[in-house]
């Protein structure tokens, strides 16, 4: 992205609060909301804080990684929802679809939108392909950002199973499933019939079949990462989040969520930050690596593990959206130009050690901008979904601890995993804005499957 | 006499919590007596309860209010003239317990039985210097937080009649908790295992080139839920402190704390409600193990962790011992107690049925 001729700004960056999905129930406080609702929220909110009327953008992209089947193309759902009255949109979020005369109002409906999918790296990847369009010279103008409701991952089984060919949705009664649109015919299933989890397989390698806490594992004997580390790591990663809210960092960027239901309430605050200390966490046990794990399944056989859900991210739902523009446009319309994109790198690498190949992705950057561990002016956002991998990228490339996820990380923020890209993105824009140490931001993503991306930010001066 | 209506006094933490308990798990209702002031904060802290269970998927929103219309608060002691069972929960005050019996046993019925969660002072001074009826009144000690901690430890005053034990044993049972019935005496069967175990560990800290990260994983290879040091956390360090105090009070020497408890909760690091006690919310900030270099530099390395652990769990099953040779609690009882009070995962009496 060296010697581009336009220069590329960030805007608006806003996003719903974070949510926790929890066990043993449908989900956490955003469980009764859909990711196109979460993401519409979002986008409106951008639209108002920045001026911008969404009918005028070139484009939206927005990272997710679990699809739900009904909305395929949230994003696209999404923008053509913002454009409609509040109320036909509470409709449509309530269950209900829509009249095609209805839908034809709309005032989006002549902005394409795209839904991309990288893992975990969904939501910076969304960013990127508007960077992209922007360099490209397909426009100026576009909405980027991610979406994610873990809580809503779809259970599916194979069409194999069914008797015979037939399509269409089923309803479960009594253990007998029957045709959606007609209640009294039975749909014949094979008698044993494996259920996949779509969200939990979103967590898991397709490679080795092993979850992801696994790999994690296996990078923490491999770089040398002990448990204490890690547990102490998850501690800090919570003592500086419960910080950083209490400096009122993340509240300018929150938009409160109102939920569905009977039990409506409005949500303003990230579920996860807890209060912790390294004696709650060295009472739990290694999660993915166990010593009597029987064959066959995605967690490891060992006496050896770490990780621990502790030092695990949260699965968790939230969406953010923010603009993507030039500079040109953004002083055309008179938005403040806070921060702007310097450039980005995608890598890929070994997909057993998933979690350090961000390192590459950093070097990547390094290398061509001249940083190096002791530039005291970069600031550093990693996502890491472990703890373990976390500070291994951190110990091999050793930047100090100061420097790195100042306010938390995923352990303690949440990873729905589509949007966390954004997220810290968002982030980092607002640590450019109210840290005056740091000239740069690095924001990094580990990729389930062996990949990373990382993208750099500089706070924009003329 | 069926227990349809329950009056507590104090709406506190434990007060709240037991409320909350009996109203979920039983159809009784309940009326709570707290001071003007405070009767609003005790209402949300109830309602807080209920709600927390219902965003937990445990109770619906109509059950919530449900469960709220079962609860009334008053400061007016005549709104206890009906209830069938008492209970008091309010702080560790001597005087204030005693005037509470003194009155409340001016209102209630004859036959209603009265019960203290105090977790300090003697039942039977409660019963005989403030009510009419010693033989009606009880220690029923509930453990933080009461909704869910399994164990309730119930203490038998001088006077307290077998069978006022065995009402309240069969309610509390009734309400999913496992009891035990202790003699009135210091520290009753729990807290007083606890102590003589942390005990050591402290003193040990004390003398030894030891840390407590050390202390608390050999305590999980033991079987331990949970670090000691980590549970004291929990717990609070100002209770463990007052646990401590009431301990150097009855046994003097052989029960003294050392330095480490006062000096921490002087600093106000009380824990988990505090943020940081023995471990730290924040680990960037000064730690214990640091402060403990600063206060004793000269320590010894003479000692291994795991002897003073093993030396800790000694003096526990000692004092267990005592305590069945006293006749303060069975053999049964005190296994029962260290299992569902303190989560610890072996018996600290060996029974030998054959014998």
């Amino acid at each position: 992205m060296k010697n581009q001729t336009s220069r590329i700004v960030i805007a608006g960056a806003c996003r719903t609060p974070v949510s926790s999905v929890l066990e043993g129930r449908a989900g956490g406080s955003l469980s009764s909301l859909t990711a196109d609702e979460l993401l519409t929220d979002c986008m409106l909110e951008t639209s108002r804080r920045t001026g911008v009327g969404l009918s005028r953008v070139d484009g939206v992209f927005i990272g997710t990684c679990i699809h739900d089947p009904k909305r395929l193309n949230v994003a696209r759902v999404a923008t053509v929802l913002a454009g409609l009255l509040p109320e036909i949109r509470e409709k449509f979020f309530a269950g209900e679809y829509l009249e095609k005369d209805i839908v034809s109002v709309s005032t989006t409906i002549e902005v394409p939108a795209e839904t991309v999918s990288f893992n975990c790296g969904s939501g910076m990847i969304a960013l990127i392909t508007a960077i992209r369009s922007i360099l490209s010279k397909e426009g100026v103008l576009y909405i980027a950002g991610g979406t994610e409701s873990m809580s809503h991952g779809p259970m599916q089984f194979a069409r194999s199973a069914r008797g015979s060919y037939s399509q269409g949705d089923m309803v479960m009664k009594d253990g007998v499933l029957y045709d959606a649109t007609n209640p009294a015919k039975v749909i014949q299933v094979a008698s044993d019939t494996y259920v996949v989890d779509g969200m939990f397989h979103g967590l898991v390698c397709p490679f080795t079949g092993k979850h992801y806490g696994v790999t994690a594992d296996w990078a923490a004997q491999r770089y040398g990462i002990t448990r204490t580390e890690q547990d102490r790591a998850a501690a800090i990663s919570h003592s500086r989040a419960r910080k950083a809210v209490a400096s009122g960092y993340f509240a300018p960027q929150i938009v409160p969520v109102k939920t569905r239901g009977e039990y409506s309430r409005i949500v303003r605050e990230d579920e996860g930050i807890k209060t912790v200390t390294a004696g709650d966490l060295a009472s739990l046990k290694p999660y993915f690596t166990r010593p009597n794990e029987p064959e066959g399944t995605c967690y490891a056989r060992g006496d050896n593990g770490t990780v621990t859900v502790a030092t695990s991210s949260l699965v968790s739902d939230a969406s953010v959206t923010m603009l993507i523009l030039t500079l040109e446009e953004a002083v055309e319309r008179g938005i403040d130009p806070s921060v702007e994109i310097l450039d980005y790198a995608i890598v890929a690498g070994d997909p057993s050690y998933m979690g350090v190949v961000p390192i590459l992705a950093i070097q990547k950057l390094w290398n061509k901008w001249g940083f190096n561990k002791d530039s005291k002016d970069v600031v550093y956002v990693n996502n890491a979904a472990f703890e373990a991998t976390n500070l291994a990228v951190q110990k091999v490339l050793e930047v100090p601890s100061a420097q790195w996820n100042p306010w938390g990380d995923a352990v303690a923020l949440g990873h729905p995993v589509g949007a966390s890209a954004a997220i810290r993105v968002g982030e980092a824009v607002h640590m450019l804005n109210v840290l005056p140490e740091y000239t740069y931001a690095i924001v990094s993503f580990c990729v389930g499957g062996g990949q990373a991306v990382a993208m750099l930010l500089k706070k924009y001066e003329v | 006499m069926k227990i349809q209506k329950v009056g507590i006094v104090g709406g506190g933490e434990m007060g709240g919590g037991i409320a909350a308990l009996i109203l979920r798990e039983s159809d009784c209702s309940v009326v709570i007596m707290e001071t003007a002031e405070r009767i609003e904060v005790a209402q949300k802290r109830l309602r807080d309860q209920f709600e927390k269970w219902c965003m937990l998927g445990h109770i619906t929103p109509p059950q919530v209010e449900a469960l709220m219309a079962r609860a009334t608060f008053t400061s007016k002691r005549g709104d206890f003239a009906d209830v069938d069972f008492f209970i008091e929960a309010i702080n560790e005050d001597p005087h204030e317990k005693q005037k509470v019996f003194a009155f409340f046993d001016l209102i209630l019925r004859k036959d209603v039985i009265m019960a203290t969660n105090t977790s300090s002072l003697s039942v039977t001074q409660i019963a005989s210097r403030g009510t009419e009826r010693p033989n009606l009144v009880l220690g029923c000690h509930f453990f933080n937080p009461p909704t869910s901690m399994k164990l309730v430890e119930l203490v038998q005053g001088e006077k307290t009649s077998d069978e006022t034990i065995e009402i309240v044993k069969n309610f509390v049972r009734s309400l999913g908790k496992v009891t035990i019935t202790v003699k009135d005496s210091p520290l009753f069967v729990v807290n007083r295992l606890l102590f003589f175990a942390v005990r050591e560990l402290l003193l040990g800290l004390e003398k030894y080139v030891v840390t407590i990260e050390e202390m608390d994983a050999i305590a999980l290879e033991y079987g331990w839920p949970m670090g000691l040091f980590a549970l004291s956390d929990r717990i609070g360090l100002d209770v463990v402190l007052s646990v401590a105090q009431v301990a150097e009070k009855t046994w003097n020497d052989t029960a003294s704390v050392g330095t480490i408890l006062p000096k921490l909760v002087e600093m106000k690091r009380l824990g988990k409600k505090t943020g940081s006690g023995f471990y730290s919310a924040d680990p960037e900030e000064t730690q214990f193990g640091e402060m403990l270099e600063e206060w004793y530099p000269n320590r010894s390395d003479f000692v291994s962790a795991k002897i003073i652990f093993n030396h800790a769990m000694s003096m526990m099953y000692r004092e267990a011992d005592i305590m069945v040779k006293e006749g303060i609690v069975t053999a049964h009882d005190v296994n029962t107690g260290a299992r569902w009070g303190l989560g610890f995962p072996k018996d600290v009496i060996h029974i030998d049925d054959d014998l």
